[in-house]
């Protein structure tokens, strides 16, 4: 099977572009890095107090975050082909898949809500342990950049309905790949809160 | 810097494609000294008025906290006087971003204005905090309960300040985003960079809630980074002002 | 319309095939503790780097960027697992 990606534009020799407005990389490699920092610092919190982390794993519902895990790769598949599509000219399937991207954001809202709903259950008491600050912490900033992706989706939606000339494809891949950014942070954090230890 | 070079070509270009003359160019270039220069002191003045450059943790204990004022008290006042030198760095920098920004809006610049009073807020914590480890220092043997309160009122203050710097990274994005269409002044880059010092300033307001970790005030996401990010911005929009270009018709 | 849509989707959906099969496993691996600490550890990284790598390359479309963009992307993924790995 031929694993070639899609030719950006079908005429074209194999030119390296950068995918997206250039300047959006300075958002997705800071992203990255705070990120970074964050993961390092929570690994080195977990090093001092083994047991009560692992204790705070242990209490995880695993599911619901393998769930999410799904749910986001499967919302990056659906941008990913919505870029691709919209630069073929077909904004109609484009806007779809951009609107099921973004309902599967919201489907990853949820889940989370119920995630930390049963947490809080037990009220403020939940933070004694560390391994919660952390995790709400993690979690939590990334949700932020979960909803601020649902609303570049949708803004994105939006503007499909009108010409695609480079510019807006432009836009368009910038909003994707900040959205493939939500993805791959998650694709850390899940295992690193809910798998390691 | 380029002011008087060979021949029509150099002449054509100019400070950020503006059309002003040499005393523009050399106007920009006091400024940013004057702005390196407060920042450089105001520098010294806080790793001597914090011992070493980490700052005092707000999970000291009561003793720990009056050992600091009580302990180096000349060092400390000398510390911050440097400090409050420091505190002047930004507004010629500010002024400087505010007029490149005024070029590009049109006859009601509200964005540009509106930078100008969020700069002058953001410039305020510091120097708020300043005076209060000033009055901390000023009379170390005070009511400890006291020196107590103005300690945790000027780090509150110094590290849970990012608010006017997200409003002015905001500001930055419209601009380079929104408005900045026709003349290019600023590169696209530049409100991308705005975006990612917006996503590390508003996690800050976590800074309250934590004597420890990483969002406490001595924590990595309480001040290093925001500091780090917004240094690096400043750094990259003097740049990018300071470039040569020829002016657009 | 929808042979245009299969042809060009089809590298798509491998990867994501490839995502979720990585996901499950990880899941699987981890989710049994009688599997020793350290290889269940180090494969579970492996797969993280593994996923990101491809949603990079694949659909982040860095197979197509100039190569300092894409090299500095996997750098990151290097980066961050070996971090995971030395601190755990």
């Amino acid at each position: 099977m031929n694993l070639e990606l899609p030719q950006r534009e079908l005429s074209k020799a194999s030119k390296p572009e950068v995918p997206g407005e250039e300047g959006v990389w300075v958002v997705i490699f800071g992203e990255m890095i705070v990120f970074s920092i964050l993961f390092a610092v929570f690994l080195d919190a977990r090093q001092k107090d083994a047991a009560a982390f692992e204790a705070g794993r242990a209490a995880l519902d695993l599911t619901l975050g393998v769930v999410n895990t799904l749910i986001l790769l499967t919302s990056s598949f659906a941008v990913a082909a919505a870029v691709d599509l919209y630069r073929k000219g077909d904004a109609w399937s484009a806007r779809a898949l951009t609107l099921v991207a973004a309902l599967l954001g919201l489907g990853f809202c949820i889940t989370k809500a119920f995630e930390y709903k049963a947490k809080l259950a037990a009220g403020a008491a939940v933070f004694d342990n560390p391994f919660h600050v952390y995790y709400f912490l993690l979690t939590g900033l990334h949700l932020v950049h979960v909803i601020v992706g649902i609303g570049i989706l949708l803004t994105m939606s939006a503007y499909m309905g009108r010409p695609g000339h480079p510019a807006r494809q432009r836009l368009m891949e910038s909003g994707g790949l900040f959205w493939h950014l939500v993805d791959l942070l998650w694709i850390v954090i899940f295992p690193l809160l809910y798998i390691l230890h | 810097m380029g002011s008087s070079s060979s021949g029509g070509g150099e002449r054509s270009m100019a400070l950020n494609g503006l059309d002003d003359g040499p005393e523009t160019l050399r106007d920009h270039w006091i400024a940013i000294w004057m702005g390196i220069i407060f920042l450089v002191v105001g520098s010294i003045g806080l790793v001597a008025l914090c011992g070493i450059l980490p700052f005092p943790s707000p999970s000291l204990s009561p003793d720990q906290v009056l050992a600091i004022y009580r302990d180096n008290p000349i060092r400390m006042r000398i510390g911050v006087l440097l400090l409050f030198i420091g505190t002047m760095t930004f507004n010629q920098l500010y002024t400087i971003q505010f007029l490149h920004m005024r070029r590009v809006e049109g006859r009601f610049p509200i964005w540009s204005y509106t930078l100008l009073c969020t700069g002058i807020m953001a410039a305020l914590p510091a120097w708020l905090a300043s005076l209060l480890w000033l009055a901390c220092t000023f009379r170390p043997d005070s009511d400890p309960g006291t020196i107590l309160l103005l300690h945790d009122i000027g780090f509150l203050a110094f590290t849970f300040s990012t608010l006017p710097f997200v409003v002015i990274a905001q500001i930055c994005y419209i601009i380079v985003f929104f408005r900045d269409r026709t003349q290019r002044v600023f590169p696209r880059w530049l409100a991308y960079m705005a975006v990612l010092d917006l996503l590390i300033f508003v996690p800050n307001a976590l800074v309250p809630f934590f004597k420890s970790g990483p969002f406490a005030w001595n924590g990595v996401m309480g001040i290093y980074l925001p500091l780090t990010a917004y240094s690096v911005f400043m750094i990259c929009f003097m740049t990018t002002v300071m470039r040569k270009r020829s002016p657009k018709s | 319309m929808a042979g245009i849509m299969h042809r060009s989707l089809a590298p798509f959906s491998v990867v994501w095939a490839v995502l979720v099969a990585s996901s499950l496993s990880s899941w699987r691996i981890g989710g049994q503790s009688e599997l020793g600490s350290l290889p269940a550890d180090l494969l579970v990284v492996i797969f993280i780097a593994l996923k990101i790598h491809l949603i990079g390359g694949y659909f982040m479309e860095l197979r197509h960027a100039p190569r300092l963009l894409t090299l500095t992307f996997n750098l990151w993924i290097a980066a961050v697992s070996i971090m995971i790995l030395a601190l755990l």
